[in-house]
């Protein structure tokens, strides 16, 4: 009996042992170590900006997006980059779309917080200036994703993206939000940002933007002409602030030291710190390796003025590596492209380059406001000289009857069409052309012959990606692209 | 493919480039093929070149012995592996150290402890850009491995893929070496205070570090461009347990009851850092000296996560012929979402031994024979910790200020979902063990059905919201299957055989993947730049490992033309099957809706065979597997057989006197322009993902042979060892 008793007492004793160790029980709730969570950033002005700085990565980190490895994909259907035939498969642009709306995932956030007050303690004018940036950044996302796909889902600071309820917003209402963010940002950035801050966008780069939003509103597929005179006056006002002017020598724009010199707004760019493009993207494989990724379509090479610009802009023989070649020996029989290969033949010999690449420059600002006070009182003189400014620099002042002066005698068409060839050649391969295909709707005239018989008017619009149509039933197809079972 | 074969091919492939305005380039002259034809010596073989027969090595040494209240055993191993890879080797170096001793009468002691010190090293390998595996098989043979002044040869622009790196610098001047660390202590108390009555008491803990460096010198394509890049990684791991077990065990007349509870936690921490250094002015110093690197950049992480985990058992048997067992276990796991922690995960079994019944004890053929049924739910918590929680990620980095430095960018990486929660598998199982001859033939039958509910794996997300997915409960998946295991010793004696065989076929189905979704793909890789879409998919109703894409069906024939044509495409060209379209039917275009099942990754069944023949001191063993019905996605074909065009198979290109082929037909580009033909593939970028590069994947293999000679036992023999050691070096493994 009194081994019974101590027997019970032991497993008595025992169990107590076993809770006693196990009430120390490792705590389950986790507590973030390595990471913070979104609820406890955003409070001051650097974390604000470190919003921006990931927004730009995700489009340009070193074979992201913009940094041209991809760019053939969206931008072949045009007439300047090589390859495309408008057989535009269903996974054309996907990246496209995951990547600008991963940027302005990252940008909703910093909007919220400075709405919800989480930086009270900086003075207002510093919150306006975060907020002008946050809504230019997004603004810019919208106005890229809108043209390429048409209507989009609107994710604003407001939006819970996880909802089932998410549709494609109209285009109508994607340039709402567009124009909004880019008044309050033409209202609020400072006019110039210098030193260490050079390369964030100032208020001339919202307005030419904002022109550029207008013009594209008053064509294809929105069309409402009204908007030309937006397009016009805001445009006017970069070119009446006075703060941005042509790099008078067309040899030197594209040069390493004038990166932030007094025509570039606002930019992609690099710094020493990290290469991100490595040039043998635009070289040809005579020279350093070259991959030849993105090149000229030789019908659009061949028909570029003989001028300075075009020795300036496109390659046509070998400047530094000796070999002696030129383009007739380069594959395709067209010349490369020049603009991007600026950097140290070194540096390129090494697969890097430090050159950064426009979104933004003062060319662009003339000649949409020439675009826009044509289209709003025709061939004016002020039209006329913002035109030939452009001109006169790509010919080096020289007479060219490939490149000829606009002048006042022109028909409103006639300047039309040769703002948007100007375009063409001065902007090229700066994501411009497409763009202009599409609100002119050119795209049929501009296309190789071989590839005219591929052409129809759902071309204009990339596919919604297949993921989200399957993960999103409300939303829908483009016109001639599938949508998954 | 040799050089010659290689350097034709090429001139052959570019005299059809005349579209789009372009002349054709040759890179190779007359004169040069003609010296590969007379020189077979001087093309490369780049496989040939960066692998490497492997040899391995192993040396054990054990001893142990006892005194009436103490026990002891100390080992130590060694093996060396050389890898086949060029530059790739791996050892280890272990010693385990066990203790064992008696305080009282009812209560031991006991330690054990073990350290291992790994060493690997590897040239990169994985199937990313610039890896010498990724790049010799794409790399002309026309190249020698040194130019003519003993330097790594570049290959010269349009003679080869342009994305690679002479693979031979790549694996030997990059230098990799990865040595880990790992001490292993646990402690136990064993407590016998009653007659069937235990407590076990364990704590211990896993400490491991390891210490990784990476160097690719200015002879590598990254250390070229950067000017050396080198990488050190420090990893701490510290995982602390401590397990409780109490048991109590009876027999009363013809009952016997066990009855187990079980307390652990167990608690793990990880931290680490790297730093990465580029631009180095020595370029011999490497990661020993990155203060001699121009640019550095640091990096370091930490997590912790912790189980705990409670269960309670009872075993009782009755008459030793009819077994029940019945067991509940609750774990808490810090992984899941605030109200999910907890998971409660029931089971039960039942057997029947008939070879205790009368009517079989005393049979002289049949020793054992038991009958199996049981049912049981597991638990899963096998993710990383925090997916429950909002993240953001501090790694990207931007000149967003201006271009002179980068700027610390903070974003989105992961959005929140508090309801993560366990993953289950319940499973039923009917089972027999036949054991016959006193066991020299023995059999085990398995009949089970799985369900796994609440699978953990990444959700995907509609790309909008800017986060590919999230780690989620996605839905359901079922397997079920039989497995029939055959063994036994068909040989005793001197010469001794012992075998066994198995065989397993196993069916799966998705059942379920969340509301609203039938579908979920993946992209596992982009085989070059040939998949540009999803092609591996979790359907609802169908298998796993479903691969889905353009159905290939050769080649367009020259009898039709016409229909080629209408397609956009010409006799000796791919053709895919038009399955479907909008309105459900074939509708003169390949597009999405023509996207089909292609294969299936998992095998209808897998067998193996193992086998072990001694004889004296010899050992011969060996294991032979095969698998059947199992399809796979062949993507390094993708680049080899066409736009790289090394792989031999490029010759038996389609003509109109050859149309028995599968290899493409060329066409001269011009002439192709000129037929102005209606392009109706509208395959986009996922091209690749069609049925031409999938393979019966099918295999009978001999996975291993070893032989063995294992030294005198006697040769340590030593009055104090009670026990003799036992090495057995020079054991050999052929592939």
């Amino acid at each position: 009996m009194k081994k019974r008793i101590s027997n019970i007492l032991y497993l008595v004793m025992l169990s107590g042992v076993l809770l006693l160790v196990t009430t120390r029980c490792a705590k389950l709730t986790e507590k973030p170590t390595d990471f913070v969570g979104p609820d406890n950033f955003y409070t001051t002005p650097s974390q604000i900006e470190s919003a921006f700085t990931a927004s730009m990565d995700v489009l340009y980190g070193g074979w992201t997006f913009y940094d041209w490895y991809n760019y053939p994909q969206v931008f072949g259907s045009d007439d300047q980059v090589y390859g495309g035939d408008l057989v535009i498969g269903d996974d054309f642009g996907n990246d496209c779309w995951a990547k600008h709306y991963r940027a302005i995932a990252d940008l909703n956030p910093a909007i919220k917080a400075l709405n919800d007050g989480k930086l009270s303690t900086t003075s207002q004018e510093d919150q306006d200036i975060l907020m002008a940036q946050a809504k230019f950044l997004r603004a810019w996302n919208y106005f890229m994703l809108v043209r390429y796909y048409g209507d989009v889902p609107l994710i604003t600071e407001t939006t819970d993206v996880t909802s089932t309820e998410i549709v494609r917003a109209p285009i109508a209402e994607v340039y709402d939000l567009i124009v909004n963010d880019l008044i309050f940002a033409t209202q609020k950035l400072p006019p110039v940002w210098t030193g260490d801050n050079q390369a964030r966008p100032a208020m001339d780069a919202a307005k030419t933007l904002l022109a550029k939003v207008y013009i594209t509103m008053a064509g294809s597929p929105t069309n409402d002409p009204t908007n030309y005179v937006k397009a016009r006056d805001m445009a006017k006002e970069v070119i009446d602030g006075g703060r941005y002017s042509l790099i008078p020598n067309i040899e030197d724009v594209f040069k390493m030291e004038n990166e932030y010199a007094g025509e570039f707004m606002w930019s992609f760019h690099n710094s020493q710190e990290e290469y991100v493009i490595e040039p043998q993207i635009f070289l040809p494989g005579e020279m350093a390796g070259g991959w030849g990724d993105v090149k000229p379509e030789k019908i659009w090479a061949d028909s570029f003025p003989n001028e300075p610009r075009k020795n300036a802009y496109l390659l046509l023989d070998d400047p530094w590596f000796g070999t002696g070649t030129t383009y007739v020996e380069w594959g395709t029989n067209a010349p490369f492209l020049r603009k991007y290969l600026y950097d140290t033949p070194e540096n390129m010999e090494k697969n890097v380059s430090y050159q950064s690449q426009p979104i933004l420059r003062y060319a662009d600002a003339l000649l949409l406001f020439a675009e826009a006070e044509n289209q709003v009182s025709g061939p004016t003189q002020a039209a006329v000289d913002a035109a030939n400014q452009i001109v006169n620099r790509a010919t080096g002042g020289v007479p060219n009857a490939e490149d000829p002066l606009f002048t006042t005698a022109m028909t409103k068409e006639e300047f039309d069409n040769a703002i948007i060839l100007q375009r063409s050649w001065e902007l090229c391969f700066e994501y411009d052309r497409w763009f202009d295909v599409q609100r002119k709707r050119i795209l049929y005239e501009v296309t190789d012959p071989d590839f005219q018989q591929n052409y129809s008017v759902d071309d204009y619009l990339l596919p919604i990606p297949q993921k989200d149509l399957r993960l999103n039933k409300n939303l829908v197809q483009n016109p001639g692209y599938t949508s998954p079972e | 493919m040799n050089a010659y074969d290689f350097a034709r091919y090429n001139n052959y492939y570019h005299s059809f480039g005349t579209g789009n305005g372009q002349t054709p380039k040759y890179y190779f002259t007359d004169q040069q093929i003609a010296d590969y034809k007379a020189h077979p010596e001087k093309s490369t073989d780049w496989q040939d070149e960066i692998y490497d027969t492997g040899v391995m090595q192993n040396a054990n040494l054990a001893i142990s012995g006892a005194t009436d209240r103490l026990k002891y055993m100390i080992s130590t191993g060694y093996l060396d592996h050389k890898g086949i890879l060029l530059n790739s080797a791996y050892n280890r170096l272990s010693l385990r150290a066990n203790l064992a001793a008696d305080i009282t009468k009812w209560v031991d002691f006991g330690l054990n402890y073990s350290y291992t010190s790994e060493k690997y090293k590897s040239p990169p390998f994985e199937a990313n850009l610039f890896t010498a595996v990724n790049d010799a098989p794409r790399w002309a043979p026309t190249e020698p491995v040194y130019d003519e002044n003993g330097n790594y040869a570049r290959h010269r622009p349009g003679y080869g893929a342009y994305d690679t790196w002479n693979p031979v610098a790549t694996a030997l001047e990059t230098s990799i070496e990865n040595p880990t660390y790992q001490n292993n202590v646990n402690l136990f108390l064993n407590f016998k205070p009653a007659k069937g009555l235990t407590l076990k008491i364990m704590g211990g803990g896993t400490f491991a570090n390891s210490f990784n460096s990476k160097y690719e010198n200015t002879k590598t394509r990254n250390g070229y461009a950067m000017n050396g890049v080198g990488n050190v990684n420090n990893d701490f791991s510290n995982v602390y347990q401590n397990t409780n077990i109490l048991t109590y065990d009876n027999t009363i007349g013809i009952h016997h009851i066990t009855f187990t509870g079980v307390a652990e936690e167990i608690f793990s921490s990880y931290s680490g850092s790297s730093i990465t250094g580029q631009n180095f002015l020595v370029d011999q110093l490497g990661t020993d000296n990155m203060d001699g690197a121009k640019s550095v950049s640091v990096n370091s992480w930490a997590s912790e996560r912790a189980l705990v985990s409670f269960m309670g058992r009872i075993n009782y048997g009755l008459m030793d012929k009819y077994l029940l067992t019945v067991s509940y276990r609750a774990d808490g796991s810090s992984v899941f979402g605030g109200n999910n922690k907890w998971g409660y995960f029931p089971s039960g079994s039942l057997a029947w031994r008939i070879s205790q019944e009368g009517f079989l004890k005393d049979s002289e053929i049949l020793s054992d024979l038991k009958l199996r049924v049981s049912y049981g739910i597991t638990g899963n918590q096998g993710i990383s910790p925090y997916g429950s929680l909002a993240r953001l990620r501090s790694d990207y980095r931007y000149p967003y200020n201006n271009g002179s430095a980068l700027n610390i960018g903070f974003g989105i990486s992961d959005i929140a979902n508090p309801n993560l929660r366990w993953e289950s598998t319940s499973q039923s199982d009917i089972g027999i063990d036949i054991s016959l001859f006193k066991g020299r033939l023995t059999s085990t039958i398995d009949v089970y059905r799985k369900v796994t509910e609440d699978l953990l794996m990444p959700r995907q997300l509609p790309g909008y919201v800017g986060v590919s997915s999230v780690i989620d409960n996605v839905g359901s998946v079922e397997n079920k299957g039989l497995e029939i295991l055959i063994g036994g010793d068909p040989i005793v004696g001197k010469v001794r055989w012992n075998t066994s065989f198995n065989i397993s076929m196993n069916r799966n189905k998705v059942l379920d993947l969340g509301p609203g979704v039938s579908k979920i793909g993946f992209t596992p890789t982009s085989g070059g730049y040939s998949l540009g879409s999803e092609y591996m998919f979790l359907e609802v109703g169908q298998p796993m490992g479903q691969m889905k894409g353009y159905k290939f069906l050769g080649l367009w024939k020259s009898t039709e033309d016409a229909e080629a044509r209408s397609y956009g495409q010409l006799p000796g060209l791919p053709k895919y099957a038009d399955i479907s379209g909008p309105a459900g039917t074939p509708d003169g275009q390949v597009d999405g809706y023509d996207k089909t099942t292609i294969g299936y990754g998992y095998p209808k069944f897998t067998a193996g065979w193992t086998n072990l023949v001694t004889y004296n001191n010899f050992e011969l063993s060996f294991l032979i597997t095969a698998s059947y019905g199992n399809e796979l996605f062949n993507t390094i074909r993708i680049r080899r057989e066409t736009y790289e065009a090394t792989d031999p198979v490029v010759w038996d290109y389609w003509t109109p006197e050859n149309q028995a082929t599968n290899v493409p037909a060329l066409y001269d580009g011009k002439w192709v322009e000129d037929q102005h033909l209606v392009n109706k593939y509208y395959v986009g970028n996922s091209e690749g993902a069609s049925s031409r590069w999938v393979e019966d994947a099918s295999f009978v293999r001999l996975t291993t042979l070893t032989l063995a000679y294992n030294f005198v036992q006697n040769l340590l023999k030593r009055s104090d060892l009670q026990k003799p050691g036992y090495i057995s070096p020079g054991q050999t493994l052929l592939p």
